[in-house]
């Protein structure tokens, strides 16, 4: 029997309730029950004493029964205490048979065991791809900071891809080599840039988005797929400058790498942005020490960003002189792989689940 | 771009460490791919090792028939024995020898040894050994003036640091040594040194009087110039020549075409050295090509031309694709005594255009195609006679003929001091931005809030006062721009609520075990035949890629289940058992006009999934269902649910289906998507097993038409009363018919019915099935008692009984 289920020793035979009692038999059948009852282990126990001391042919039954033939005297004094201690026994029959049924209970508890270590009945649980997971990352840090999220079509103008980006007609991304086409002037969008163009032609300023997407490019060997994913970023608003790109992008690397992430900005060419930059951020792999991953330069590039050419804001009807502002696009892919470690591009698009169920 | 340390300096000196140049390059904006030692290592204790020696006897191995024993003074008291394997070997010769305890390039070591029996002590090198050449007959014989004993690297590149950069598209002038001279130059604040005067003889024979030059073309060619040198002897390049040729990354040929080369990589400037004697009629002719004229280029390829692509021709056919490549038959040979050497300048549009049309590059047209300053040509020019009547004799015909539409002077752009600080958020003072904008090149004057600035002709990309302020920044330093936020001062920003819905369908299906792929948007037209598409139905006409990449991804796709099924049959491949996808993604239908109107095909968010093998995992306690029509189902209801919306379900005859295990979703009447088990004809061509049950919805109507709010109803005051219906119906009966006449007969009070069992059996007897219905009565003015919900279930039945032929099971 359990330490908590067990009663405390003592009975308690110059009770209170008994005070006043004379009669020596009385006194006997309630001290020698309490002492019974006390003393059952089982219930078929506790069972044999209440046919013993409350059952029909019990003594106190028969007394109780005697009463009417008893001597005036001794009825007051019979049917008081003998009443009494028949409820006292009943209570502590009561109280054991309780005790005795949880104690059974929790007895059978015992043997009622399974192998915990066997595996679960299995709720069904799925996985994001990586991409999407990197692609909500990356949105998640930029709504945080007060962008939108923009979509635009994956089908493009040569307009929007190109032209209205400050693409010369004569620029190499515009070959057939680089770009797929589906007719002369419709192409597939080389890069989520046209977004920008196509926020811009139908809103004002202040502009804070990113633009999300497939992007494609007629590429295909161990380092290039030829459809990928992009994240474009725009802001155009009053005052901004070179070093609020470099300011939002520090954030950025901080919450998608970690804290201890640096930025660094190198000069580079785009054809709609200038200045241009290109954005490195500390190794993650060896923390900027050199390592295999970051070619010993202690750097991996993340990014391509820049001011908004004042071309582009030329085809769209923006002011330079009132607005400036900036863009950058980033790969989710490359993201991805940096901050997961994947080492091959072209398992994003195999969909072996044996890599999708990783993540 | 590959450029050795050693031919820089002779523009800049260059003090930094090669790593450390490397690095500063690569933070103002000249990328550099690598930075590797050429040659032997470049420290002292190497370098005392290579040294000039003199053969003074040699004599033929006693044990082996190729090998010379030599005796060779290497200015030390006695000379050395050394035995060396090269035919050309000779007493009186002046070699290049390396000593014991050098190291070559590539870490061989050099020590003693015997060969056959005979103690060498050194070894005569070949140019190749030394990296000049690729490959080398023999050993280097080396000018007799130097004197045995002194440093090889005083005269030649023993050990040198190779640059390999890459270039962005807009500075071309960074394709050659000088401009990039001049780029150390400015970030390193060094002093750039331009060329001395080049110095050559010149006949008295006017060159218009060997060649005459017409350029009908001045559109693809601004500027056209040629001069003609006679009397050259055609041979082999000098040592040194050879070293920097192969130091960059070209094949040394003779001492013509390796001068052309050398002046490329020093100028960025092309040449063109042709056989004069090959030039019929002594005549230039800088023109397009006729339709259809051939000609075999250096690369031994026959080509076609067509009239867009600029040719250089004499008086009967093209000898070069201008700026791009020559013919075999102009080449110059050995026999060549007389050269027109051509500088010119070509549209870059032009050279692109041909490049792509014609697969065709060289080191020449990389150059061509980003644009080229015009006034390289005369520099270019003149450095190529000085070199060639060096080293290959002969005299330059006097005059140049050089045909330009005008001449490109530098131009004036203005920068607002002010303008800088607004756009980098950093304050750089005039006095900064000038010293920058000066070692650039550029002449600055200062006209108080802003600095006149003279752009030189070679910096073809500053052409606005936007482009200044990029080259102040790089050079300033972006690492010097402080970190700041623009401020927002409209708050805003989040994720639209057709955003968020596509997130909360994607989770929801990854939460019901389904994992998602991304697949390619481009399919193999092969895959609609495979759908058993009609040719005239719209899923089979899609949009088509002119230049795909391949076969397999030449069209878009009109449907995400052909590439769920590819990648189904993949994973299956791999002998996965269980395979439940979903994908999130566009289709893309021509025939439909897109919302971003410019005749762009309209794009759809679709949503597919394919279940494939049993719906849970195996387990040991549980056996799992198979992937049926049901699974599909009843994951198409929960995503609903998930998007609030309530869709009807009909039969459908998409070919691609079972045709008795599918239906289309209903939104208001409209299909919005179908489930179904797909055809085992389909299952078949993708290689998959039967029993796969899919499912598209088109997310963009059905994100539009579930409701944004749900509003609050009290559910609890007055809760509802759920009765059970055991009805017998024809086992043809469709379960939504007798809801559906449940519904309208069941009267306002009766807020849900549904289907949870069904039984098909002796019991109910054949051709019957009894459903049983659960349904919800529910008030919200009043606590529903016992006999009224009774007497709306009995008040049901007749009516049941009338439309359905429905009899309570008994
Ligand atoms: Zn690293």
């Amino acid at each position: 029997m359990s330490e908590w289920c067990s009663k405390e020793a003592t009975i308690p035979v110059d009770n209170h309730i008994l005070q006043g009692l004379t009669r020596p038999d009385l006194k006997e059948i309630y001290e020698r029950g309490l002492r019974d009852l006390e003393s059952a282990r089982t219930l078929a126990e506790l069972e044999d004493l209440r046919v013993r001391y409350l059952g029909r042919k019990a003594e106190l039954t028969n007394l109780l029964r005697s009463i009417p033939e008893l001597p005036a005297s001794e009825r007051p004094e019979v049917g008081r205490f003998g009443n009494l201690v028949k409820r006292e026994l009943e209570q502590a029959l009561e109280s054991a048979r309780k005790d005795l049924e949880q104690a059974e209970l929790v007895k059978g508890l015992e043997k009622d065991r399974v192998d915990v270590t066997l595996p679960g009945r299995p709720w069904p649980l799925g996985h994001l791809h990586l991409i999407e997971q990197t692609r909500r990352e990356i949105e998640d840090i930029y709504v945080g900071m007060g962008y939108d999220v923009v979509q635009g079509p994956e089908i493009e103008t040569d307009y929007h891809n190109f032209e209205a980006l400050n693409h010369p007609e004569d620029h190499p991304a515009r070959s057939l080599h680089d770009t797929f086409f589906v007719d002369e002037t419709i192409l597939l969008r080389t890069h989520t840039s046209p977004v920008q163009v196509r926020v811009m032609e139908q809103q004002s300023p202040p502009l804070y988005l990113i633009a999300p997407g497939k992007t494609y490019r007629r590429d295909s060997d161990a380092t290039h797929t030829p459809m990928f994913h992009q994240v474009e970023g725009l802001v155009v608003d009053r005052g901004v400058t070179l070093a609020d790109l470099k300011g939002t992008l520090d954030t950025f690397a901080k919450k998608m790498f970690g804290e201890e992430r640096q930025i660094r900005l190198r000069p580079h060419y785009f054809p709609f942005t200038e200045p241009s930059v290109e954005v490195d951020v500390s190794c993650m792999a060896c923390n900027g020490q050199g390592c295999r991953l970051c070619k010993r330069s202690g750097w991996l590039e993340i990014l391509g960003a820049g001011m908004v050419d004042p071309n582009v804001f030329g085809f769209v009807g923006i002011d330079p002189e009132e607005y400036s502002g900036f863009a950058f696009g980033m790969g989710v892919e490359r993201i991805a792989m940096l901050k997961y470690g994947v080492n091959d591009l072209r398992l994003f698009y195999e969909n072996d689940l044996r890599f999708l169920r990783q993540f | 771009m590959k450029a050795p340390l050693s031919w820089l300096r002779d523009y800049v000196d260059i003090a930094l460490p090669p790593e450390e140049l490397a690095s500063r390059l690569a933070l103002t904006g000249t990328e550099v791919e690598r930075v590797e030692p050429l040659g032997a290592p470049e420290d002292d204790a190497v370098q005392k090792h290579f040294v000039v020696g003199k053969v003074v006897e040699r004599e033929k191995h006693p044990d082996a028939d190729k090998l010379s024993v030599c005796r060779v003074d290497v200015g030390e008291e006695a000379p050395r024995t050394i035995v060396c394997g090269a035919p050309n070997v000779a007493a009186g010769q002046t070699v290049a020898v390396v000593l014991p305890g050098a190291v070559l390039a590539g870490g061989m070591k050099i020590g003693e040894a015997k060969l056959r029996g005979v103690r060498s002590s050194g070894m005569i090198l070949s140019a190749a050994e030394l990296g000049f050449e690729a490959k080398s007959e023999g050993i280097m014989v080396l000018p007799e003036e130097w004197q045995a004993g002194e440093p090889l690297g005083e005269h030649l590149p023993v050990s040198d640091w190779l640059l390999d950069v890459e270039v962005t598209p807009n500075r071309p002038d960074c394709l050659s040594i000088k401009g990039l001279a001049r780029e150390i130059a400015a970030i390193t604040e060094q002093p750039f040194a331009e060329e001395q005067d080049f110095g050559f003889p010149v006949s008295e024979r006017p060159v218009e009087e060997d060649i005459s030059i017409e350029v009908p073309a001045p559109d693809l060619c601004p500027r056209y110039a040629a001069r003609v040198i006679r009397g050259v002897t055609v041979g082999p390049s000098p040592l040194w020549l050879k070293a920097r040729i192969t130091a960059a990354g070209m094949r040394p040929v003779n001492n013509v075409v390796d001068v052309t080369n050398y002046v490329m990589w020093s100028l960025g400037q092309p040449l063109h050295a042709f056989d004069l004697a090959s030039v019929a009629g002594g005549k230039i002719i800088v023109r397009r090509a006729r339709p259809g004229e051939g000609i075999r280029t250096l690369d031994g390829t026959q080509r076609t031309l067509t009239d867009d692509m600029l040719v250089i021709a004499d008086a009967e056919k093209p000898s070069v694709i201008a700026g791009i490549m020559g013919s075999i038959d102009s080449e110059v040979t050995d026999n060549t005594t007389d050269i027109l050497l051509e500088a010119a300048n070509f549209a870059r549009f032009s050279i692109l255009k041909t490049e792509s049309a014609l697969s065709l590059r060289s080191e020449s047209s990389t150059r061509f195609e980003k644009g080229l300053d015009p006034n390289l040509i005369p520099p270019a020019l003149d450095m190529a006679c000085a070199l060639l009547t060096e080293l290959a004799g002969g005299e330059v015909s006097r005059g140049t003929v050089d045909i330009q539409a005008g001449p490109v002077e530098p131009w004036q752009l203005e920068l607002r001091v002010a303008r800088v600080s607004q756009i980098l958020g950093i304050e750089v003072t005039k006095a900064e931005m000038a010293d920058i904008l000066r070692r650039l090149g550029c002449e600055v004057e200062d006209a108080g809030d802003r600095l006149r600035v003279t752009v030189p002709t070679f910096r073809l990309d500053l052409e606005r006062e936007i482009d200044l302020v990029e080259e102040v920044v790089r050079i300033y330093g972006l690492e010097r721009l402080p970190a700041t936020q623009p401020c927002r001062p409209s708050g805003g920003g989040g994720l639209t609520e057709g955003q968020r819905k596509v997130r909360r369908v994607e989770d929801l299906l990854a939460g019901a075990g389904l994992t998602q792929a991304v697949v390619y948007s481009f399919v193999d037209p092969v895959w609609l035949a495979a759908l058993r598409l009609p040719p005239e139905s719209p899923q089979a006409k899609p949009v088509a890629i002119r230049n795909p990449l391949s076969v397999e991804q030449s069209v878009m796709r009109t449907m995400l289940l052909p590439g769920l099924l590819a990648t189904a049959a993949r994973n299956r491949a791999m002998r996965e058992e269980r395979i439940h996808l979903f994908e999130v993604g566009r289709t893309f239908h021509p025939e439909q006009p897109s919302e971003f109107g410019g005749g762009l095909p309209r794009e759809v968010n679709r949503l597919g999934f394919v279940l494939s093998g049993p719906v849970a995992e195996e387990h040991w306690e549980e056996e799992s269902r198979p992937s049926d029509f049901y699974a599909g189902k009843g994951l198409v209801e929960r995503v609903l649910q998930g998007l609030g919306v309530t869709a009807g379900y009909g039969r459908t005859d998409k070919p691609f289906l079972h045709p008795g295990k599918a239906a289309q979703v209903l939104v208001d009447g409209e299909e919005a998507g179908w489930v179904g088990e797909v055809h085992p004809l389909v299952l078949q061509a993708f290689d998959l097993p039967e029993g796969l049950v899919a499912a598209e919805l088109d997310l963009d109507a059905l994100c539009a038409k579930g409701s944004a709010l749900t509003v609050f109803e009290d559910l609890i005051t007055y809760p509802a009363v759920e009765q059970d219906l055991a009805l017998v119906v024809d086992q043809n009966l469709q379960a939504d018919r007798v809801l559906r006449v449940v519904a309208e007969a069941g009267g306002p009070l009766l807020r849900e019915a549904r289907v949870f069992d069904v039984y098909e059996g002796p019991q109910v007897g054949t051709g019957r099935r009894s459903l049983a219905l659960r349904l919800t009565f529910r008030s919200s003015e009043r606590t529903l008692s016992e006999e009224e919900i009774n007497r709306l279930r009995s008040e049901l039945l007749p009516v049941l009984r009338e439309r359905l032929g429905a009899e309570l099971r008994s």
